[in-house]
C-alpha cells in the first residue's frame, strides 16, 4: 500500500471479514440460545484488545464502530493498542480503519481484534 | 449577409461533426438492460451507437418489445440482454433478428443466487428447476456482479472491434476504477449500520445480491417477478416476522405500488423508510448507476439506523 505525500490523503481500509469470524465465535453460545432480536440495549457488551501495527512510522489513524470513532490518534512506534468495550450481536461487528502517512513508500498495515483476558 | 455567412459556417462544422461521429463506422449496440446500456455507453465511448431499448424506469418483468424494439434489435450488430431468464420475450427477439446479430447474456455468466419461483407465473414455473426454485435475476444490485459484467463487455467489443481494443479497454478501466470508488463508498456506509439491524424489508424480492455483499437479510413482500400478488398468508407471515426483528422500516420500489407496504407499516409500526430503485436506473438520483446505488444504499442505512 501507498502512503500520501501529503500526508492528508488518507489510505481507507474495511476491516470486515477477517474479524468477524473469529469473534463470532468468541460468541457463539450467544446465538445458540437467541430466537428473537434481543432490545438494542441489552446486547451485552465485550471487551476487545485491538492492536495496530504498521510497517512505515509515524502515521495517524482513526478505528470507527457503527459510524462513531472508537479509538484514534498518531503513532512514531510501529505498534499500537487500546481495550474498549463494544456492544457485540451474534451477527458480529463491523471496523472501519483509515490510516494516512507522511512518507510516501510501500506499506502494510494490520488491525488485529482479540478477547480481553483477566 | 456577412453575419448569417459567419453563423452558417460553425452550424455546419457542428453538424458534420455530429453525424461523423454517430456515423456507419461505429457498432450498434441495441440494450434491454438500463444497466447494460450504461455500461456499454462507458466502455463502447465513440466507437458504439447504443439503443436503450429498456428504458430507466421502466419494469423489466413487464417490459414487451415493440414492433420497432425488436426492428432496432434486427439491425443491430450486439444484442445485450440481462439474462438469468428475465427477457420472457426473448423468442420474439430471435424470431426478428433471425440470428444475424451476437447476442450477450451478460447476467448468465455471473455468480448465481437461486430463489423460489411462483408457479403461478407461467414465465417463472418454466425456467424453474426441479426443486422449483428459479435463478435471481437482479444481480445488477450488487456493485462487483456489475464490474464483472462490465470486463464482459469490454471483452465482447474487442472481439467484435478489435481495432479498437485500446480504447475500450482504457474505458473500461476507468469505470471499473468508478466503480471500485463506489463499492469503498458502499462499504463504508454501510459500516455506519448495526450488522444485527441489517434486515431488509422491500415490495419485490430484488435485494439478494445486495444483501450476500453487505450482510443483509431480506424479507420481501412480493417473489421474483412484480407481476406476482402476495398471498394474504404470506403478508400475515411477514407482519409477524418484522413485528419479532423489531423492524423499523421497510422501503417502497420506485416502480411498484405502495398499497400492500403501507398497509404493512399501520400493522407493524415500523416506517416507509423511502423509494428504492430495485430493477434497474430510474429518474432522478437513479439516472446512472453510481447515483443508483448510492441513493439505494443511503436509503437503507439511514432509516434503519
Amino acid at each position: 500500500m501507498k502512503g500520501s505525500p501529503l500526508a492528508r490523503a488518507i489510505m481507507t481500509m474495511v476491516a470486515l471479514l477477517t474479524l468477524l469470524l473469529p469473534l463470532q465465535r468468541l460468541t457463539s453460545h450467544q446465538s445458540a440460545t437467541v430466537s428473537a432480536p434481543l432490545p438494542e440495549d441489552s446486547i451485552a457488551k465485550q471487551k476487545l484488545h485491538l492492536e495496530l501495527t504498521s510497517t512505515t512510522v509515524p502515521f495517524k489513524f482513526r478505528v470507527a464502530h457503527d459510524g462513531e470513532s472508537i479509538w484514534s490518534g498518531e503513532s512514531n512506534s510501529p505498534t499500537v493498542s487500546t481495550d474498549t468495550e463494544l456492544r457485540f450481536p451474534p451477527e458480529g461487528i463491523d471496523l472501519v480503519l483509515d490510516v494516512s502517512w507522511s512518507q510516501d513508500k510501500e506499506t502494510a498495515v494490520r488491525l488485529a481484534a482479540g478477547r480481553c483476558w483477566g | 449577409m456577412t453575419i448569417l455567412k459567419g453563423v452558417f459556417a460553425p452550424l455546419s462544422f457542428a453538424l458534420w461533426f455530429t453525424l461523423s461521429a454517430s456515423g456507419a463506422d461505429t457498432l450498434k449496440i441495441a440494450s434491454f438492460s438500463t444497466v447494460l446500456t450504461e455500461i456499454a455507453q462507458q466502455v463502447g465511448g465513440n466507437h458504439v451507437t447504443v439503443v436503450g431499448l429498456l428504458q430507466p424506469g421502466q419494469d423489466p418483468h413487464e417490459y414487451q418489445p415493440t414492433p420497432d424494439d425488436l426492428k432496432q434489435a434486427a439491425d443491430a450488430n450486439l444484442i445485450l440482454l440481462s439474462g438469468k431468464h428475465i427477457e420472457h420475450y426473448l423468442d420474439k427477439v430471435q424470431q426478428a433478428t433471425g440470428g444475424k446479430a451476437a447476442s450477450l447474456a451478460v447476467g448468465d455468466a455471473l455468480p448465481n443466487l437461486k430463489m423460489k419461483a411462483d408457479p403461478d407465473e407461467p414465465a417463472e414455473k418454466a425456467a424453474a428447476d426441479r426443486n422449483g426454485m428459479i435463478d435471481d435475476p437482479h444481480w445488477w444490485n450488487s456493485i462487483s456482479n456489475v464490474e464483472k459484467a462490465t470486463v464482459i463487455v469490454r471483452d465482447e467489443l474487442i472481439k467484435l472491434d478489435p481495432a479498437n481494443r485500446a480504447d475500450y479497454e482504457s474505458n473500461a478501466k476507468a469505470y471499473l476504477a468508478k466503480l471500485a470508488d463506489l463499492d469503498k463508498w458502499a462499504k463504508r456506509k454501510v459500516a455506519e449500520l448495526p450488522r444485527d439491524k441489517r434486515k431488509l424489508v422491500t415490495s419485490h424480492d430484488a435485494f439478494q445480491y445486495f444483501s450476500k455483499d453487505y450482510g443483509f437479510k431480506v424479507y420481501a413482500i412480493e417473489g421474483v417477478s412484480t407481476e406476482t400478488e402476495p398471498s394474504d398468508r404470506h403478508i400475515a407471515d411477514l407482519i409477524d416476522e418484522i413485528k419479532k426483528q423489531q423492524v423499523k422500516a421497510i422501503f417502497l420500489e420506485s416502480m411498484l405500488n405502495p398499497k400492500v407496504s403501507t398497509e404493512i407499516t399501520k400493522e407493524t409500526g415500523a416506517k416507509i423508510g423511502g423509494t428504492l430503485y430495485a430493477d434497474g436506473l430510474g429518474d432522478g438520483d437513479g439516472s446512472t448507476y453510481d447515483g443508483m446505488m448510492r441513493h439505494d444504499i443511503s436509503t437503507i442505512v439511514d432509516a434503519l439506523k
